[in-house]
């Protein structure tokens, strides 16, 4: 089937950039694909399997991941990583509700960043590396594209600019969970004892 | 306060404003300044006042609103209704009963009759209220799910539904227990009642499922908000040892993110691929892309970037090696004037520069197979140290040469 080698190809060729495919994609394209995925896991998954690719179905989203791995990334991953924690603190810091499928106007945000102290040092930091000198508008639409680069959001309706949270956000929040913290309360034992 | 002596004044009285009511209702969720619905009573204040007077509307400084009971009496037909009215059920579940008791205790078959036709009328309206309250706390709960955007609002507002569908629940459960228990309303005194009953008892039973599934969804509701609640302080928190860089410290973030094997963690990375050859030789419109970067190129400045620097200076110095030619056509010429035979010319000539005896030779041989059609061969030979070479004069005075040796 030729129409499938194609759209395998296209599969290949959005996974293999780190990019998600969504249920709820914006681009009726792209969601096309998630069911094409969906339908054809099975069939799929061991064909990127064969290549070094091992196609992982997230909750109503797909990505690759890959086992053999140079060490030398790891400090890149490591700094997304924290990049993606700062961007989640902020827009929970933003609307504590925010998750997949919610929808948000920029407009919104700036006006909170108004009355928000800390949600304007937050804003502030992310920004202040990539482009300093920029104000509150020009950074957060700089930080929104950043997003949507990376494919956690997507624009909705322009004339009204609303955005709208794709599913792959579940990937930040997960990475987030997965993390463990000491308690304090037994980081502080020892320093009883001793 | 004015009161209307007969319905028909009420009626013709909520006729005459139907617009302003309608008007009214439309916005019953915001204050409404006075001005605005002017209009609608040809700029008459009087006319406001006295709708006031009779208490149908109600005017709070320059504001402006429906009489409550006149917005409960359109909501409730229009079903629109939004809140959930528990109390109305058990309201008239109290009326029911009191009725009831008078019925039982009353000998006279008028008023019987009269208690009979109350408890019909409580028993429909719970029917209508119960369906109702049903379907609005259905539509509450979504809504509220859906609309609300402050989180701790939306996370009290799903409990107090939660509660509501309890006692709501509570109190369809007490009516269905009297429906069922009761002699009364199973050995019903006449078909009315018997369908009136009928009907409610279906109306009560579709209810209890219908509360079921609220309760499953408001359940789902709260444990996702419970859920959010635990991502929203678990980034906080790593938010904040993030801050105080207590990160590397206290979590295994560090860990976690290392072994991470996803791509969308990582750093893209490019594949490279090469032209295929046979593709650009043979597809045309490789072959006219080819021609199209390379007229890019011509343009760009990529030109300029392609000047050699600066020459180096053991480029000055010169290298030459000069290597000695003799012109050929110039010593023929000469040769040709002179009365000597090639050989012994060529031994004797003054070059510029000094020619070895081996090279005077090497030319010898040159000039003679170079201009052998214009030189003449004689058969003689002369010998020079161990060689023996022809005897070879210019071609015109040849003869001359004869005559004179013979």
């Amino acid at each position: 089937m030729p129409n499938n080698n194609y759209r395998t190809a296209e599969i290949f060729d959005i996974l293999s950039k780190g990019q998600f495919i969504c249920s709820n994609a914006i681009d009726s394209q792209r969601r096309h694909l998630y069911q094409h995925i969906e339908e054809n896991f099975d069939e799929l998954e061991p064909k990127f399997r064969e290549i070094g690719y091992q196609l992982e179905n997230g909750n109503n989203y797909y990505y690759f991941s890959r086992t053999n791995e140079s060490n030398q990334n790891v400090e890149g991953k490591i700094e997304k990583a924290l990049r993606w924690l700062d961007i989640l603190a902020f827009f929970t810091t933003f609307r504590k509700d925010l998750c997949r499928g919610a929808r948000f106007q920029p407009y919104d945000i700036l006006k909170q960043i108004e009355i928000n102290l800390s949600l304007k040092e937050q804003l502030a930091d992310l920004q202040k590396r990539i482009n300093p000198g920029k104000n509150y508008q020009e950074m957060l639409s700089d930080l929104i594209k950043e997003i949507q680069k990376e494919g956690f959001i997507d624009l909705e309706n322009e004339m009204e600019q609303t955005w709208k949270i794709l599913d792959s956000w579940d990937y930040m929040e997960k990475l987030v969970m997965a993390v463990n913290i000491q308690d304090v309360e037994t980081l502080t034992q020892p320093e009883k004892i001793n | 306060m004015a009161k209307f002596e007969k319905i028909e004044n009420l009626l013709g009285e909520l006729y005459n404003h139907r617009n302003l009511f309608a008007a009214l209702f439309d916005k019953r969720m915001f204050p409404i300044q006075e001005e605005m619905v002017l209009p609608l009573v040809e700029h008459d204040t009087e006319k406001l006042e006295r709708l006031a007077a009779f208490d149908l509307l109600f005017r709070n400084q320059s504001q402006i609103s429906l009489e409550s009971r006149l917005q409960e009496f359109f909501e409730e037909f229009l079903e629109v209704d939004e809140t959930v009215h528990v109390l109305y059920i058990q309201e008239n579940l109290n009326q029911i009963k009191i009725n009831q008791s008078y019925y039982l205790k009353e000998n006279q078959a008028i008023k019987r009759d009269q208690y009979l036709i109350r408890i019909k009328k409580h028993l429909r309206r719970i029917t209508q209220i119960t369906l109702q309250n049903v379907k609005t706390l259905r539509n509450n709960t979504d809504e509220t799910y859906k609309t609300e955007t402050n989180f701790e609002i939306k996370k009290e507002k799903l409990t107090n539904l939660r509660s509501q569908r309890d006692e709501l629940e509570g109190v369809i459960k007490a009516v269905d227990r009297l429906l069922l228990d009761d002699l009364f309303f199973k050995t019903a005194v006449d078909a009315e009642l018997l369908i009136i009953v009928h009907r409610l008892r279906l109306a009560l039973n579709e209810s209890i499922h219908n509360l079921i599934e609220i309760q499953q969804q408001i359940i789902e509701y709260l444990n996702h908000i419970e859920k959010r609640v635990q991502i929203v302080e678990k980034v906080f928190r790593l938010k904040m040892l993030r801050d105080k860089h207590y990160l590397k410290e206290r979590t295994n973030f560090y860990q976690v993110v290392n072994s991470i094997q996803d791509l969308p963690m990582r750093k893209t990375e490019g594949f490279r691929t090469r032209l295929s050859i046979n593709d650009i030789l043979n597809d045309e419109v490789k072959r006219n892309m080819v021609l199209k970067v390379r007229g890019k190129l011509r343009n760009q400045k990529l030109i300029a970037l392609n000047t050699a620097g600066d020459i180096p200076e053991d480029a000055f110095l010169s290298q030459e090696q000069f290597e000695e030619v003799a012109n050929l056509h110039a010593l023929k010429r000469i040769f040709m004037g002179k009365n000597q035979d090639l050989f012994t010319f060529i031994l004797h000539h003054q070059f510029r520069n000094e020619v070895s005896v081996e090279n005077r030779i090497r030319l010898f041989c040159k000039l003679a197979s170079l201009f052998e059609t214009e030189f003449v061969f004689s058969d003689e030979t002369g010998k020079f140290e161990n060689l023996e070479y022809a005897m070879i004069y210019p071609g015109v005075t040849a003869e001359q040469h004869f005559t004179q040796v013979n």
